[in-house]
């Protein structure tokens, strides 16, 4: 989980443009030990990207590649 | 492209893990068959194998992800869905319209890139071991803070003491010295007075 500390976005710096959902790595990375999607006010992320983030992260979870709760 | 109508997309299905290769095999051809039967084109294909679910689906732990790349009409979409509305060897699809800049990327490409990620991290991560000296020097000032506060309560105790036995004998000037000061406040008030009262009456502008 990001911290306060890294304030730009992921997505722009590394000029990411189509967020996928089977990337289940990187979609890891913005979720909470939860498994809840991080705010944008914690990650950092624009709400651009936010946006396709919470799609992509929705349909990993459909998908059962993500969990909806912890174990 | 062949049609100008054809429309880029992606399906994701999840088939039973307990088919076994050539029950699943079958299933995946008809599903390609009923692409190409409708005027669609197969671009890629991955099969991702049999994985652990993150949760429970239809009493299933495991199930078997195949990813397709297709271009189709998109009207002729809902056969494709019907027809695997039915089938109850899938347990679940998703069909994603991807955008014109989508770059196909197979699951093994996705794992490289995080174990590179991961040994990206790991070369960063000796250079942030510096702070133990930063450590000592703020312990260093601690200890400096400590001492001070050693010496203050004594002087503390004798300032404590001494008005102590002071505090009879002011009692009684304090009454003298309320009427003292009492007229030396509304003299001083008045001398205010006088100063604000000549400032309002000729204001410097030179200021």
């Amino acid at each position: 989980m990001p911290t306060y500390s890294n304030r730009q976005c992921h997505f722009c710096k590394s000029n990411i443009r189509y967020i996928d959902y089977k990337n289940t790595k990187l979609l890891e990375n913005f979720l909470t030990r939860y498994t809840k999607i991080v705010p944008k006010y914690y990650s950092g992320t624009c709400l651009k990207h936010q946006k396709k983030l919470a799609k992509a992260i929705k349909n990993a979870r459909f998908m059962g590649l993500i969990p909806y709760t912890p174990k | 492209m062949e049609n100008e109508n054809n429309f880029n997309y992606e399906i994701m299905i999840l088939l039973r893990a307990d088919l076994g290769e050539e029950l699943t095999n079958k299933e995946i051809d008809e599903i390609k068959n009923i692409i190409t039967s409708n005027n669609g084109e197969i671009i890629h294909e991955d099969a991702w194998g049999i994985k652990d679910l993150a949760y429970r689906i239809r009493k299933e732990e495991q199930g078997f992800y195949v990813v397709l790349n297709f271009s189709m009409e998109p009207k002729k979409l809902e056969k494709l869905e019907k027809s695997l509305n039915i089938n109850p060897q899938v347990l679940r699809y998703l069909i994603i319209k991807t955008p014109p800049n989508y770059e196909i990327k197979s699951l093994e490409e996705y794992e490289e890139e995080a174990e590179k990620e991961e040994k990206r991290k790991k070369e960063k991560a000796p250079t942030v071991f510096k702070k133990p000296q930063k450590k000592k020097i703020i312990k260093k000032e601690k200890t400096e803070i400590q001492k001070e506060p050693k010496e203050k309560p004594e002087k503390e105790k004798s300032a404590e003491e001494k008005p102590a036995e002071e505090k009879p004998e002011k009692k009684e000037e304090t009454e003298e010295e309320k009427s003292k000061k009492e007229e030396l406040s509304k003299s001083k008030l008045s001398e205010v007075d006088e100063k604000l009262k000549s400032i309002i009456n000729d204001p410097d502008i030179s200021l």
